[in-house]
């Protein structure tokens, strides 16, 4: 018992451990990569210093948690610059900082894999670190020097502290993740809280007449009274009594109506007053949570000089790195999104743009690269990153033949592209100006996956770049994930949001200002053509136009990314909205042209799209053919449907299998949905189920059959109940066929179906 | 009524020497008594043995047959009210819901095993299956509650029984209860839809 609590312990301790080391770590590395780079005549002590004192609790948490191999490993590098401090300086090669870094970079390994008291490292190998950092001591005693090293823990030198030191906690993300989903369910509340208002509003727009009503039958009463008593005789007296008891009815009506409309009134008074406070509250929960999930890019940035650093190494390079505006903040969503992007970027700016020391010198230039990273907090909530290198920059004509080698583009077409259209094509997966493939880059999906990644987040990505000066990729993203505006749009009776960020305008034409140039659809937009495209063509969804008003005009939204158009056409604009960014799940990791999914006062999600994504689709669709005005002239003589189901998934099932059969079809939950829908619309068939709330099949069917209008309309019952007394009570209240669920599959529905229209 | 002091006495005084003494039976019926003692505890531990390993499966109505899957991967059981369908995904995807502001994807496994297709069903609950790396939802007709299934009496090589090919499943009980691997489902890489940039 007490050795589980006792474990139990010593596991959080291990935990905590980890994650104190990694800062730790992580500040050494920085620490020794500028140790390296500076100069040994002009060494800055404070570094010296600082990574002295990081070692040395490294070394104090390793013992708390019986770690004794980090702690060996650590006194020795302890013991290197505790020497360090003492001369001033000592002569460390080049060779001497790789010891140290492995020694460094062996400490992350023991760290990462540790359990209690064991690590998975071979001890020859730290036997060899241990050996290699001894070396570097210059000739002292390795226990003279430990003495010294142990008393200066004592006297710890007065530290520079930075000037405002924030209080923090440490939270574990998922419990971060689960307040904030939360925090944006409060949302929902806020649209419900709304048309809870609206809802109330409107019922006291039925009661202002129903009061108004009663009013005028009040006022005619007394005088219905007296002139019927007067011109008497006619049979249509009406009984004293029967007219003074009306007479009270009323009076007590009208009194109950002022005591409800006083409520009522009150009541809406309250609701709007509710309303207005929950609008604030989840407005201050939701920034102040947003300001919680921002961090500085620093966060990632800070293990770059020491990748940037072996990177180099590895490819017989040398880089330098400049980090400017590394305490941005930015959603910390986003930051864990743009990590590998960045890394990708940077290796590829190390691989491809930035030479080898000899041709460099050769070409006049510094014998160490360098990349700069630069963050800038533009407008409109976003960021501006800017990862460049002074490098020999991209050669345009080695893009354009590896494009031509890959079949993405013919010769001619290379030909006629311009120097910006020819650089993007590295995002295109396939396309590699590296003559041969490393296990860094070269195969040709990096910058393709880049680019997919900043896009998913709602970002852009180009790229500049001159011969031998250098290239720069310029990466433009929103701060936060959480709310963007979006357009909401309709087509094919579906709602989808486009976000505004790349949405130029939307508008409204005439249909016959489509035209079809070199066969392609455009609309004119600023006087320049733009090519036009179906939503619902480019989503593979049913053309379904009958909504959306007159054909005589068309919904367009134009859409712009990195300066390229094009025209969308949906159905219907419903407007612009703020929305929430949501994942489409873990199982949906990419779906083409959906971003994710945005969630709205109802709960039910509405997809994303992915506007550079779609326009892609768009590009590669065009060739197809146009399709979307036959298919319109064929819908008129569609025959109509109304499918009532309460079941979703039956319901789109049914809708799904009658809809390819070329009918059209509108649903109803229930019966009293559709008797409602049968009211305003014409159909030619009910397809009904039997079990439903409110008003089941039976019920419908009878009350279909009471109507005159509707004695000859078909009513077929899809239905679990088997029985024979079933199937009898259908038939009594007259519905024209029967089909058991447990026995049904679309031919058998079509054929009933074909048979009554 | 006279007391008899005398029997009480004698009573008293053989009680106490036998308590003095202590239960000593005789050799045989030692014997008997420990031959019954091993017969019980033997049996006993037969009985643990033919138990053996059980897990606690949720059973649910799809397409009027009866599956299972194990109760751990089964993060909840959620109504289906709202969908949303997404252009574009493998059939096997139903669409999205909304699960108190997360969004998890809903799978028809019928589609994904390519089943047949058995009449109409009604289709309203959401078996929410989870793995530290996975999560999505799974179609039900109906759940019919949680049992516990003892693992050596599950057949496994019935895959012609069920159509479901032999990898997905854990197993099938003698009530012909279809059980299915749900850790299976949620490792497999087929089941991920991630289109790659393509262009």
């Amino acid at each position: 018992m007490a050795d589980k609590k006792e474990n139990g312990i010593k596991k959080r301790l291990l935990s905590t451990f980890k994650v104190e080391a990694k800062d730790i770590l992580n500040a050494l590395s920085l620490g020794i990569v500028k140790l390296e780079k500076s100069p040994p005549e002009n060494i800055q002590m404070d570094i010296v210093e600082a990574v002295y004192r990081g070692i040395h609790s490294l070394k104090g948490a390793a013992r708390a948690v019986n770690l004794t191999d980090v702690e060996v490993i650590c006194q020795t590098l302890e013991n290197v610059f505790s020497v360090w401090k003492e001369e001033g300086r000592i002569e460390l090669a080049k060779g001497n900082f790789e010891v140290i870094f492995s020694a460094v970079e062996l400490i992350n390994s023991i760290i990462l894999s540790a359990e209690e008291g064991q690590s998975p490292v071979e001890k020859k190998d730290i036997a060899k670190i241990v050996k290699g950092l001894s070396k570097i001591e210059t000739g002292r005693e390795l226990s003279e020097i430990k003495q010294k090293g142990i008393e200066k823990v004592y006297v710890r030198p007065s530290v520079q502290t930075p000037a405002s030191i924030v209080e923090t906690v440490k939270i574990p993300t998922a419990r971060l993740k689960s307040i904030l989903l939360q925090t944006e369910e409060m949302i929902a509340t806020k649209f419900i809280a709304n048309q809870q208002v609206e809802n109330l509003i409107d019922i006291n727009n039925v009661f202002d007449s129903l009061k108004a009503e009663c009013k005028k039958a009040y006022l005619d009463m007394p005088k219905n009274r007296i002139k019927e008593g007067k011109s008497g005789g006619e049979g249509r007296v009406l009984d004293e009594n029967v007219s003074l008891k009306l007479n009270e009815y009323l009076g007590w009506t009208q009194a109950q109506i002022k005591t409800i409309e006083g409520r009522l009134l009150s009541l809406i008074k309250s609701a709007k007053h509710f309303n207005k406070t929950i609008d604030r509250m989840v407005d201050n929960l939701l920034s102040d949570m947003k300001s919680a999930m921002l961090l500085p890019f620093f966060t990632i940035l800070e293990g770059f000089p020491l990748l940037i650093r072996n990177i180099s190494h590895e490819l017989g390079k040398e880089a330098d790195v400049v980090i400017k505006g590394e305490w941005e903040e930015i959603d910390r969503r986003v930051l864990d999104e743009i990590k590998i992007p960045f890394m990708h970027l940077v290796r590829n700016c190390i691989d491809h743009g930035i030479e080898k020391p000899e041709s460099r010198l050769k070409n006049g230039k510094k014998r160490e690269g360098t990349i700069t990273i630069e963050i800038l907090q533009i407008t409109g909530g976003k960021v501006e990153i800017n990862m460049s290198d002074d490098g020999a920059g991209i050669d345009i004509e080695n893009v354009k033949r590896s494009a031509v080698k890959e079949n993405i583009l013919s010769q001619k077409e290379a030909k006629g592209l311009n120097e910006n259209e020819a650089l993007s094509l590295i995002f295109r997966s396939g396309i590699s100006t590296s003559p041969i493939v490393t296990d860094l880059s070269g195969r040709g999906l990096g910058l393709a996956i880049v680019r997919e990644q900043i896009e998913k987040l709602n970002g852009i990505i180009s790229v500049e770049s001159k011969p031998n000066i250098g290239t720069r990729f310029k990466i433009v993203i929103p701060i936060t994930v959480a709310t963007f505006r979006g357009i909401l749009v309709k087509t094919s009776d579906q709602p989808f949001i486009l976000p505004d960020s790349n949405v130029e305008t939307v508008n409204r034409i005439k249909t016959d200002k489509i035209k079809t140039a070199e066969n392609r659809e455009t609309v004119t937009h600023n006087g320049t053509p733009v090519s036009f495209v179906y939503l619902s063509n480019i989503l593979g969804l049913p053309v379904s136009r009958e909504k959306g008003g007159s054909p005589l005009f068309t919904n367009l939204l134009i859409t712009n990314v990195n300066g390229e158009r094009i025209a969308f056409g949906v159905d219907e604009v419903v407007g612009e909205q703020e929305v929430m960014f949501k994942g489409l799940g873990r199982q949906l990791q990419n779906v083409k042209n959906i971003a994710g999914a945005a969630v709205f006062g109802s709960g039910k999600p509405v997809p994303i799209l992915n506007i550079p994504d779609l326009m892609r689709t768009a590009v590669g669709a065009e060739a197809l053919p146009k399709v979307s005005v036959p298919v319109e002239k064929a819908e008129e003589g569609r025959k109509s449907i109304l499918v009532v189901e309460d079941s979703i998934t039956s319901r789109i099932l049914l809708k799904n299998i009658l809809e390819s059969a070329g009918y059209n079809v509108r649903t109803a939950v229930d019966g009293i949905d559709a008797i409602t829908a049968l009211k305003t619309e014409d159909f030619d068939i009910v397809v009904s189920d039997i079990e439903m709330p409110r008003m089941n099949g039976f019920d419908l069917t009878a009350k279909i059959r009471s109507d005159k209008k509707f004695e000859e309309l078909p009513v077929v019952l899809v239905t679990a109940l088997e029985s024979r007394e079933d199937r009898e009570r259908g038939i009594d209240v007259g519905a024209n066929a029967y089909i058991v669920k447990s026995s049904f599959d679309q031919s058998n529905l079509l054929e009933v179906v074909r048979r009554f229209i | 009524m006279a007391i008899n002091w005398e029997e009480i006495y004698s009573r008293l005084e053989s009680a106490k020497i036998t308590s003095e003494k202590g239960f000593q039976p005789s050799k045989e019926e030692r014997d008997r008594i420990l031959k019954e003692r091993a017969k019980i505890t033997a049996l006993e531990s037969e009985d643990g043995l033919k138990k053996g390993e059980s897990i606690e499966v949720l059973e649910f109505m799809l397409a009027y047959e009866r599956y299972g899957v194990e109760l751990k991967y089964v993060r909840e059981v959620y109504p289906l009210t709202e969908l949303t369908l997404i252009p574009g995904i493998p059939v096997f995807v139903l669409g999205i819901i909304n699960v108190r502001g997360e969004i998890l994807s809903v799978i028809d496994i019928k589609k994904f095993f390519d089943l047949p297709e058995k009449g109409l069903t009604d289709l309203n609950k959401v078996i929410i299956l989870h793995s530290p790396e996975m999560e999505f939802g799974v179609l039900a007709d109906s759940i019919i509650g949680v049992h516990s299934i003892l693992l050596n009496e599950l057949q496994t090589s019935l895959p012609t029984l069920t159509g479901i090919r032999e990898e997905y499943l854990k197993g099938v009980t003698k009530e012909r209860k279809v059980i299915l691997d749900a850790e299976r489902l949620l490792t497999d890489k087929s089941i991920i839809v991630n289109e790659n940039v393509k262009i």
